[in-house]
């Protein structure tokens, strides 16, 4: 199910009213079989994966906490990790090594006959296998108390809310939620429609409308020069920007409406002035996931230099394979890493000199070109992570680099444009929009939005919730809800 | 609780006067519950403002045996005139700068309501083209399976106003009139509109492959399919030469007339093609002229127009290919 979807507009409010309708002991339950029924809307036998992959994590888990000996509880661990990475590897990766493989013999002459594993991709199956291990290794470290109650459990891995796109929540953080007593607050509710309504506009009225030249132009990359794909590069950019943190914004929402804090996901990436601030600004729950369970027992950075610098390496390229089974995705892993590794390096000396210089790389100029360069080099790494292959990423750098007086001639710009299906005029939109958004996230750094806007009339709210709205229902790009970009990962 | 759900249904309150505003408006008459606005108003109106929704909406409401389906270019193809020399009953599915991706799209659209038994495309070369791409006709169906869409779409919204107003004043919601002079205008086309159809071409395999999925799908089903390349003034033929597009224009002709239906050409120097008289701007043709080619084409009297045949098709191939017969 969709969250831009109408099914979800009546599946929502039905759920709400039975969770406070129902006594608290029963909640736990109406969670567990609502989650199953949002999760079986999409394609309802993969919900033994869901199965399997909580089974396994409860009982290990129950495993770990009834044994002292250390190689016992080392085995249950394993065995969970054994179970989640294989699910993983099964249904989003087999295909990726196997036909890598084929063409390595291939290429060697070697008869190479393991065959492809045809099976759509489960939805979200990267963020609730996350979320069980997290579980099982807090477990294991003694980070978090074994849960007993399977139902519990089962709640806090399918949670609907957060369970196609995550946040992907820690057990110690979510599952305690799920034992409080929540009645119905006023003000929690209204909070959280608001932040589903800002939700709302961010996937349906700007990425939806983004994603129209975007796929036009990276699904077909030979025909557009270069002032299409820096548009569309620009576009994109915003477009997921939108799509996820837009899903991130009705994931908190919807569950604070229940009563229920998730964590924040995104803090207005674009706004950083390093790729390293990047990093702690986008897909918050991710990072910080990676950062625990993957850079940390690496070693961190509490090591050589050159371990320092694979470490990074390692765990963005692991993380750019998390996004998907392809090469791009890896590729903009190791980008993010090399850019990184380079930051590290350079920055100090870079620091340097700017004192002996005594230059402020504080004032608002330099803060200015940093954040700019940042965004650039994110831009650049987004090529990778749009382009359907290697190869299209080849031809789209072509295309941006290869003419540089194209960018200059007017007339030539408005027909390479045409194909696409779009008017000057949704064009002009689009950019208006990025700009309310940047808006409102430059307002957001210093003030709560909704806070401000709380602060006043009624009269006042009331026109800025009908405004939202209003652009929701009658910007919709297309009459036919769009898929989350996050939902393949 | 009981706060919050006061304060919610005193907030959706507009929006319920909406829906009850658009349903008594109805400017494309999707419900077809209210007669405040008489269907003369609705006609003259909302069908300009959005051929595409309107005409979509009436053949869901009475779907018809045969189908013309076409661009702007297909108005001047009268069907009260096709239905006077048939005695069979045709709709015209149409809207203003329809792509040919957009006119397989209504096909699909009507033969999901009735499968039609004829089906007449009207097309030219400028349609047969990567880049002539639009993506109208999902967003239309959308609307129409769904009365939400419907009541909180922008365009229904807009003509809502629109239909409105022109009632209220007694006069035309929107002007057809090219805003300026015939000759002008005609250059312009030649010159501006030209550029926009030829000057990014690139030959459409995506649109080829599905124009034989729609032939295979009606012969399966029975439907007769055929193609009207419709004419455009010679001035405008010369612009496909001077955008060195002459052998793609003979391609998309062989294209067509290897899927195996009929195709009838316009678009070539003849009687029609060498008289301004016969022509609007210089890719519309007037209505006389369209009642000549629905004389030859529904009649079966081919006298200006040529159906394609092998041998037209390597006369032509003989003419754009010089290395042919070395």
């Amino acid at each position: 199910m969709l969250f831009n979807s109408i099914h979800f507009l009546v599946f929502f409010p039905v759920v709400v009213c039975l969770y406070f309708l129902l006594p608290h002991r029963w909640r736990w339950a109406l969670l567990l079989v609502t989650s199953y029924y949002f999760y079986m809307c999409w394609k309802m036998e993969y919900i033994f994966l869901i199965l399997i992959s909580t089974v396994v994590a409860y009982l290990t888990a129950m495993g770990m906490s009834r044994s002292e000996k250390e190689k016992t509880r080392k085995t249950y661990l394993v065995l969970s990790l054994l179970v989640n990475l294989g699910l993983l590897f099964g249904f989003k990766y087999f295909n990726f090594f196997n036909d890598n493989a084929r063409i390595l013999f291939d290429r060697f002459n070697i008869l190479y006959s393991v065959p492809t594993f045809r099976v759509l991709l489960p939805v979200g199956i990267s963020f609730y296998t996350f979320q069980t291990l997290s579980y099982t290794i807090d477990v294991y470290r003694g980070e978090t108390p074994v849960q007993k109650h399977l139902g519990y459990f089962a709640v806090y891995v399918s949670f609907f809310p957060q369970l196609v796109a995550g946040p992907i929540e820690r057990s110690g953080r979510l599952l305690p939620q799920f034992f409080e007593k929540h009645g119905f607050s006023y003000s929690r509710a209204t909070s959280g429609l608001k932040l589903m309504l800002w939700g709302f506009f961010k996937k349906i009225v700007i990425a939806d409308r983004l994603a129209v030249l975007v796929n036009s132009v990276y699904n077909e990359p030979s025909a557009f020069p270069g002032t299409p794909v820096l548009v569309a590069t620009f576009f994109f950019a915003f477009q997921i920007y939108c799509d996820f943190s837009g899903y991130s914004d009705i994931a908190i929402g919807s569950a604070r409406i229940m009563g229920f804090e998730l964590m924040e996901n995104f803090r207005q990436p674009y706004f950083s002035r390093s790729i390293s601030e990047f990093w702690k600004r986008w897909h918050i729950s991710l990072s910080t996931w990676f950062r625990d369970y993957l850079y940390i027992p690496l070693g961190g950075n509490r090591v050589s230099r050159p371990k320092w610098y694979y470490n990074l390496m390692a765990t963005f390229v692991v993380s750019g394979l998390w996004h998907g089974a392809n090469w791009t995705f890896l590729c903009w892993g190791a980008l993010h890493g090399l850019f990184l590794v380079t930051e590290n390096i350079l920055g100090p000396p870079a620091r340097s000199i700017a004192r002996a210089l005594s230059i402020n790389t504080g004032a608002t100029f330099f803060k200015g070109i940093a954040m700019v360069w940042t965004f650039f080099l994110v831009c650049a790494a987004w090529v990778l992570f749009r382009a359907n292959s290697l190869h299209d990423v080849g031809i789209l750098m072509n295309s941006l680099v290869s003419d540089p007086g194209q960018y200059l001639d007017v007339s030539a710009i408005g027909l390479s444009f045409r194909g696409m299906g779009l008017k000057t005029v949704d064009l002009v939109q689009s950019f208006v929009f990025i700009g309310v958004l940047l808006a409102y996230d430059i307002i957001d750094t210093r003030y709560d939005f909704w806070k401000l806007v709380d602060a006043r009339p009624l009269l006042v709210r009331w026109t800025i919730y009908y405004a939202i709205i209003i652009l929701i229902l009658f910007f919709s790009p297309y009459n036919k809800a769009q898929n989350f970009i996050y939902f393949q990962f | 609780m009981k706060k919050f759900l006061i304060k919610a249904s005193i907030f959706l309150i507009p929006f319920l006067l909406w829906a009850g505003i658009v349903m008594v408006i109805d400017p494309f008459n999707y419900f077809n519950v209210s007669s405040l606005i008489p269907d003369r108003v609705k006609l003259r109106n909302a069908k300009p403002l959005n051929r595409l929704m309107f005409n979509m909406i009436q053949y869901k409401h009475d779907p018809s045996d045969n189908l013309t389906i076409g661009d702007s270019r297909s108005y001047n193809l009268k069907i009260a005139q096709i239905e006077k020399i048939t005695g069979d009953d045709y709709f015209l599915l149409n809207s203003n700068a329809l792509k040919l991706n957009e006119s397989f799209e209504l096909y699909w659209f009507a033969s999901r309501i009735k499968q039609p038994d004829k089906v007449f495309f009207i097309l030219n070369f400028n349609m047969f083209n990567k880049f002539a791409y639009a993506d109208r006709v999902k967003g239309a169906e959308g609307i129409l399976n769904n009365p939400l869409f419907y009541i909180f779409d922008r365009s229904v919204a807009e003509t809502c106003w629109l239909v409105t107003k022109a009632y209220i004043q007694n006069s035309p919601a929107v002007s057809t009139t090219p805003p300026m002079t015939r000759e002008k205008f005609w250059d312009w086309n030649i010159q501006v509109k030209a550029n926009d159809h030829y000057g990014k071409f690139s030959y459409p395999e995506t649109l080829y492959d599905e124009m034989k999925r729609v032939v295979r799908h009606a012969k399966k089903n029975g439907t007769e399919i055929t193609f009207i390349i419709v004419p455009h003034h010679i001035e405008m033929q010369a612009r496909v030469a001077d955008y060195g597009l002459t052998a793609d224009m003979n391609r998309f002709r062989k294209d067509l007339f290897e899927l195996g239906v009929n195709v009838y050409d316009y678009d070539f120097v003849n009687e029609i093609t060498i008289d301004r008289a016969n022509f609007d701007d210089p890719i519309h043709f007037t209505i006389a002229t369209g009642d000549r080619i629905i004389n030859e084409v529904w009649c079966g009297k081919m006298k200006i127009g040529r159906l394609l045949t092998s041998t037209v098709i390597d006369s032509l191939l003989l003419t754009d290919d010089p290395k042919h017969g070395d």
